[in-house]
């Protein structure tokens, strides 16, 4: 075996080589680098067997393989559970022992279907998933965080082709959070984010589209309407009074 | 109920659009970098079908706990658990000296774009042999934390989750990988 020097620097040198270091840990390597005899011969090294694996072959899955899996997925009444906790609502508790007793998709997504009431509540249903998604991870929750609706506006117009009305409700004791980008039924949605005390209200955005949507799903509360050109949805643990009221205010500001 | 038929079809269409991720969507997407690996790990064909297979239908029991984040690394983690599990979960003897056991290996599974010339295909071929044959000498650890990152393009953290392992680990064992892959292609040229 080579390598018998080692240098205390070199699972450092590595994760540079590897892109995992941040602008900072990079400089200060580089640094290191520049003076030291062992990283930069073993630096050669990782990129020569990155070349190396460049060339490795790529496999993939068989067409018979591919066939069973999406069968497979199509037949399983399991894949057409919801990823929300079991305890989040009883609409989902009931379509759990529904699925769990063996009924299968069709009974399942049948009774969802009919307690929730059409496509307007899939909206809904995709609304309150990604609202669960966002407060589920810290980091998730905004792809830009800023409490001022100057900063957040602009940068929706890079991210989307429509202009999200981003107004600012500070003076009703709602704080922005700040803004991120999710997909609502396939079409790209704004959504602000607002805090209210240690609650949270996505605000999510899209051009204009018909429909309606229940108040309340899966435990949150769920307000829909129309604002100028948009539809607007706002999502929240807040209670249906207090939502009610940021929607109020919501509307009354410019 | 007559007429819940065409509605329930749609509603299940629904379902499958972008950012709803239905199973069958993340299992579909996933598929090549899923049998990928298990073919990375078992080295053989027809057991990595095996193992995609059996890794498909273990998602699927835990897919109504499954809370939506990085659905890759979620399908990577089982694919790889399943693998270890068909190996024997044995840790494999480094083979430094015997590379039979790959050689006669088919990689009639390998992707290609087909516009080559006769000869360029015929480089190729001998390249991803010669490759091939060098990976799979190193022992399964170091293995796949080097497919993962040079082949899957993982960062340290979704390898850390796959292989369920410190990220310290995963740095170590990448490291090992890689100088060991370079001490075997040291060989290979002066034995040549």
């Amino acid at each position: 075996m080579s390598a018998e020097l080692h240098c205390s620097q070199e699972l450092l040198l590595q994760a540079d080589f590897d892109g995992e270091l941040d602008a900072a840990e990079s400089a200060s390597l580089q640094a290191h680098l520049q003076s030291c005899a062992i990283c930069g011969p073993a630096l050669l090294r990782l990129q020569r067997s990155r070349s190396l694996l460049a060339r490795a072959p790529r496999f993939a899955a068989p067409a018979r393989l591919r066939a069973s899996v999406r069968e497979l997925a199509r037949s399983d009444p399991r894949s057409d559970i919801e990823r929300v906790p079991r305890d989040h609502g009883f609409a989902a508790r009931i379509r759990y022992l529904v699925g769990g007793a063996g009924f299968g998709a069709l009974a399942a997504s049948l009774l969802t279907f009919f307690m929730i009431g059409g496509p307007a509540s899939y909206l809904a249903e995709s609304v309150v998933d990604n609202h669960l998604r966002a407060m589920r991870s810290e980091a998730h929750l905004v792809d830009v965080a800023s409490s001022e609706h100057h900063t957040v506006k602009p940068w929706f117009s890079g991210q989307i082709d429509f202009a999200p009305p981003v107004k600012d409700l500070e003076a009703f004791g709602y704080r922005l959070r700040g803004g991120r980008v999710d997909v609502v039924a396939g079409r790209d949605a704004a959504v602000l984010v607002y805090e209210a005390g240690a609650h949270k209200i996505d605000v999510s955005i899209q051009p204009r589209a018909a429909g309606s949507a229940p108040a309340e799903l899966r435990g949150f509360n769920v307000r829909r309407f129309e604002d100028g050109e948009f539809t607007v949805w706002a999502v929240s643990d807040l209670n249906a009074r207090e939502l009610d009221a940021f929607v109020e205010h919501w509307r009354s500001t410019e | 109920m007559l007429e819940s038929a065409p509605l329930l079809e749609r509603h299940i269409e629904e379902k499958t659009l972008p950012g709803v991720t239905s199973f069958e969507v993340i299992a579909t997407t996933h598929l090549d970098a899923a049998y990928s690996l298990a073919r990375w790990l078992t080295r053989d064909s027809v057991l990595a079908e095996d193992v995609v297979q059996d890794a498909m239908v273990r998602a699927l029991t835990y897919f109504a706990g499954f809370r939506g984040e990085n659905p890759r690394a979620w399908l990577l983690q089982i694919v790889r658990n399943v693998a270890l599990g068909k190996l024997g979960a044995r840790v494999e003897p480094v083979s430094l000296d015997s590379p039979e056991a790959s050689s006669g290996e088919s990689l009639a599974d390998t992707l290609t774009d087909g516009a080559d010339g006769p000869d360029t295909a015929l480089e190729r071929e001998q390249d991803h042999r010669q490759v091939n044959e060098l990976l799979n000498r190193l022992p399964v650890e170091l293995r796949e934390c080097l497919v993962l990152r040079e082949i899957e393009d993982c960062s340290y953290k979704e390898i850390a989750r796959i292989i369920d392992a410190p990220i310290g680990t995963v740095m170590s064992r990448l490291w090992r990988a890689r100088q060991m892959l370079g001490d075997l292609v040291d060989e290979q040229e002066k034995s040549a």
